[in-house]
């Protein structure tokens, strides 16, 4: 049994030169009954203005005189009295309680302020600091007590609603008043819900980024499909190591190719220059020794034509000379003008004998150079055939042998380089696969864990089963027309009789099922301990049962009775106010746990909540 | 006298070696005279008769540009054949056609007593002339030698290695 809440002991009404309005309310059950315009539904408009509303109660003109409500309450724990007052034109709300100062409290709920009416009633009903979420996403907001004051306050145009007893109706606070019907029924609040408004976009962005992978691995199978190289990990990794070690020999072998044919190169390009040089020679040698060859022929014709000259020349001399040819003066009488004409044989002859000596040496030193010259030219002859025979050697060994052989060695480099690489992409793209299927895995686990955490927003099963129940006890015991069991339907939060929506049923029905369903929840937190204020004021369960509902045929009149009956012995250590026009039977008046307010609307007994004014004096 | 004998003259081409071929030419062509033109070309051929296809082996070796030797003879020429007909070994005649000149009774004598192996090799190719010019004419000889000018001497083109062997 909890001992949280509170009931009302009394709601007065004061205001200048006017009596009081008031009515005292007693534990269990209380009904207020009298005809329309008595007040009944400006005694449940007063009470939860003074509880915090945000609208005041209707104007009426009996009421134009009170600015003052004055709410008393008290706890049933400790039997705490608090008296609520607030002026009926607004602004705060002061709670005065015996041998304390009186406290000022703020209408509005403030989830920082503990100074408020919102806090200060839900700390009395032990629901105070709570969370509850609004909306899917998990945004909190801070527990008023303005969430619940629609499961203890039942208006008039409320409890004949189609909706679900647990809703208001504004489209917005439908998870939290779905929240607040979870905390009702479990205890527990909604302060671990994460909150994944901001989480939205990073699941959006957990999507994307998972199909992203997605592309991203399947990019990456592609691209190793086409390199075509097969073998797991492990083996590539030996098949590279192997690959780079004969890599390295490959190039060392290489290296000592490249030196050689560089070396032979050498020698092939030295003996090529060497050879034309020493061509160059031999073309000259082989000039100068034709141009000796004509001098030497030259000089022989030359000492022959002397000796033949010197003999002519001799036997001239020897002839006796006739007369001057060019001035026919005997020779005894010429004179020497004339003899310059004609040149001395005998002289011609003894220099030619002089000039034969003299080319006779010169024919001797001719022919020391032309030997020279011939020895030379045989030198360079041979010297030619052997750089022949090494250029061509070498021509022939870097053509055949060392070229090819080169040519061999870097294609064998080049094709291993190209492996190596491949297996190197292989072996990334492997590593790359890897890191992505365990980046998917990461993200699966954590969408699983977040959509974990946001499957808490069902009701729990045992806690809508006991509720159900208690409902049923209710209308059980109403002897409400039904089949079989209550039961809860999630898709409307509301329950289901003999099959059928609540919703479904005509407002009469709607009326009672509406009060079966809030004293069933009352019930309900009586029974397992679970926080409430413990109280319930409902206006006019029963008036439309007057009229015969054209959907329910056969309607008992004693579920009337049994209303009263039920309440009265069910619900006797917490509260409940009805308030109805029709009297309720009249057996049950007087009985214990009965408390009635009759209104007239005569002058024989009580009118109504207003006092009649009379002149007040003093 | 002393003047003269320290003028050095060379001996070859002289008036007493052309003079000696000239005297040997007219010997062949006794008692014909031939003109100073036809014993220029005469001369030219009995030294380098290897000119001549058939023509026997060149008294002197073939020089470059030798063919020049035709174009500086004449003056050389006429002083050698001076020298000779001062000592009776040739005669000038003035005949129709021009100057000729021609050997003398003397002539064959003289050269009979030389001893040397070039005055036989001459006389040799002397008479190879006589036998196969001697019936051409001037004009015909004329022409011979103006076609070949640029070819007798022309075989020497690699000269130029020479030249280029001094420069580097």
């Amino acid at each position: 049994m909890s001992n949280l809440g509170f009931q009302l002991i009394e709601l007065r009404l004061t205001g200048k030169d006017v009596q009081d309005a008031e009515v005292h309310f007693k534990k269990g059950l209380n009904v207020v009954c009298g005809p329309s315009d008595t007040g009944k539904t400006f005694i449940l408009q007063c009470i939860n203005y003074v509880l915090g509303a945000k609208n005041k109660p209707k104007d009426i003109d009996e009421a134009e005189s009170y600015d003052t409500i004055i709410l008393t309450i008290e706890t049933y724990q400790n039997n705490n009295r608090y008296s609520l007052k607030r002026s009926l034109r607004g602004g705060n709300i002061e709670v005065f309680t015996e041998g304390d100062e009186p406290s000022v409290l703020k209408p509005t709920h403030d989830k920082d302020a503990e100074d408020t009416i919102s806090y200060f009633l839900l700390k009395l009903s032990g629901l105070e600091n709570r969370w509850i979420r609004k909306n899917k996403d998990g945004k909190k907001q801070s527990l008023s007590f303005r969430n619940i004051v629609h499961l203890c306050l039942i208006a008039e145009d409320q409890i004949i609603k189609e909706i679900s007893p647990v809703l208001t109706g504004q489209n917005t606070s439908q998870t939290a008043e779905l929240s607040i019907f979870r905390l009702l029924l479990t205890g527990v609040d909604d302060s671990s819900v994460i909150d994944k408004s901001t989480e939205k976009t990073s699941k959006m962005r957990i999507e994307s980024k998972n199909e992203l992978l997605q592309e991203l691995i399947d990019k990456t199978i592609k691209e190793y499909d086409n390199l075509k190289i097969f073998g797991s990990y492990e083996e590539l990794l030996e098949q590279m190591t192997s690959l780079e070690q004969s890599h390295g020999r490959t190039l060392e072998v290489l290296d000592v190719a490249q030196e050689q044919v560089a070396e032979v190169e050498t020698v092939r390009s030295t003996s090529w220059n060497q050879l034309r040089q020493t061509e160059s020679r031999l073309r000259v040698l082989s000039e100068l020794g034709s141009r000796f060859s004509v001098l030497e022929k030259q000089y022989v014709s030359d000492l022959r034509r002397l000796e033949a000259i010197a003999e002519t020349g001799r036997r001239l001399t020897e002839m006796s000379l006739n007369r001057c040819l060019v001035c026919g003066a005997s020779s005894e009488y010429h004179n020497s003008e004339h003899r310059d004409a004609l040149v001395n044989p005998g002289t011609v002859a003894e220099s030619c004998v002089t000039e034969s000596v003299k080319l006779r040496s010169l024919l001797a030193d001719l022919k020391t150079t032309q030997a020279d010259v011939k020895n030379e030219l045989d030198d360079k002859i041979r010297l030619k055939q052997s750089l022949e025979s090494t250029f061509e050697s070498a021509r022939r060994n870097i053509q055949e042998s060392l070229k090819p052989q080169l040519k061999r060695l870097l294609t064998e480099y080049r094709e291993r380089e190209q492996k190596i690489a491949s297996v190197k992409i292989a072996l990334e793209l492997q590593n790359r696969l890897r890191e992505y299927k365990e980046l998917v895995e990461e993200f699966t686990k954590q969408e699983k864990s977040e959509a974990d955490a946001s499957a808490g927003n069902a009701l729990p099963a045992k806690g809508i089963d006991d509720f159900s129940l208690e409902v049923d006890k209710r209308l059980s015991a109403w002897n409400y027309p039904k089949a079989g069991r209550v039961t809860f339907s999630e898709l409307d939060w509301d329950i289901m009789i003999s099959g059928h929506r609540r919703a479904s049923h005509g407002k009469g029905v709607r009326a009672i099922t509406h009060s079966a369903f809030s004293l069933g929840l009352l019930g309900y937190c009586k029974h397992k301990g679970m926080p409430h204020p413990n109280f319930l004021i409902i206006d006019s369960p029963l008036v439309v049962y007057r009229e015969p509902d054209p959907n329910d045929k056969s309607i008992v009149l004693d579920v009337k009775d049994s209303f009263y009956i039920d309440i009265a012995s069910s619900f006797s250590d917490v509260q409940v106010i009805i308030l109805e026009n029709e009297d309720p039977p009249a057996h049950l008046v007087g009985s214990n746990g009965f408390n009635l307010i009759a209104f007239s609307k005569t002058s024989e007994g009580r009118y109504g909540f207003i006092p009649a004014q009379e002149n007040k004096t003093a | 006298m002393m003047e003269y004998s320290c003028r050095f003259i060379a001996p070859f081409n002289g008036p007493i070696e052309i003079g000696l071929r000239a005297i040997s030419i007219l010997n062949d062509a006794y008692p014909n005279g031939y003109s100073l033109q036809r014993l220029i070309i005469f001369d030219y051929l009995s030294v380098h008769s290897d000119d001549i296809s058939g023509g026997p082996i060149g008294l002197h070796p073939k020089t470059p540009h030798r063919s020049g030797e035709l174009l500086v003879r004449r003056d050389i020429l006429q002083k050698g054949l001076l020298l000779y007909m001062g000592r009776g070994l040739a005669e000038q005649r003035f005949e129709m056609e021009g100057v000729v000149y021609a050997a003398t009774e003397r002539t064959g004598a003289f050269l009979d007593v030389l001893e040397t192996a070039y005055v036989a090799d001459l006389r040799q190719r002397t008479g190879w002339l006589f036998d196969t010019f001697h019936t051409a004419s001037d004009k015909e000889l004329n022409a011979l030698v103006q076609q070949n000018l640029g070819a007798w001497g022309a075989e020497f083109e690699m000269e130029s290695v020479l030249w280029m062997e001094d420069e580097i």
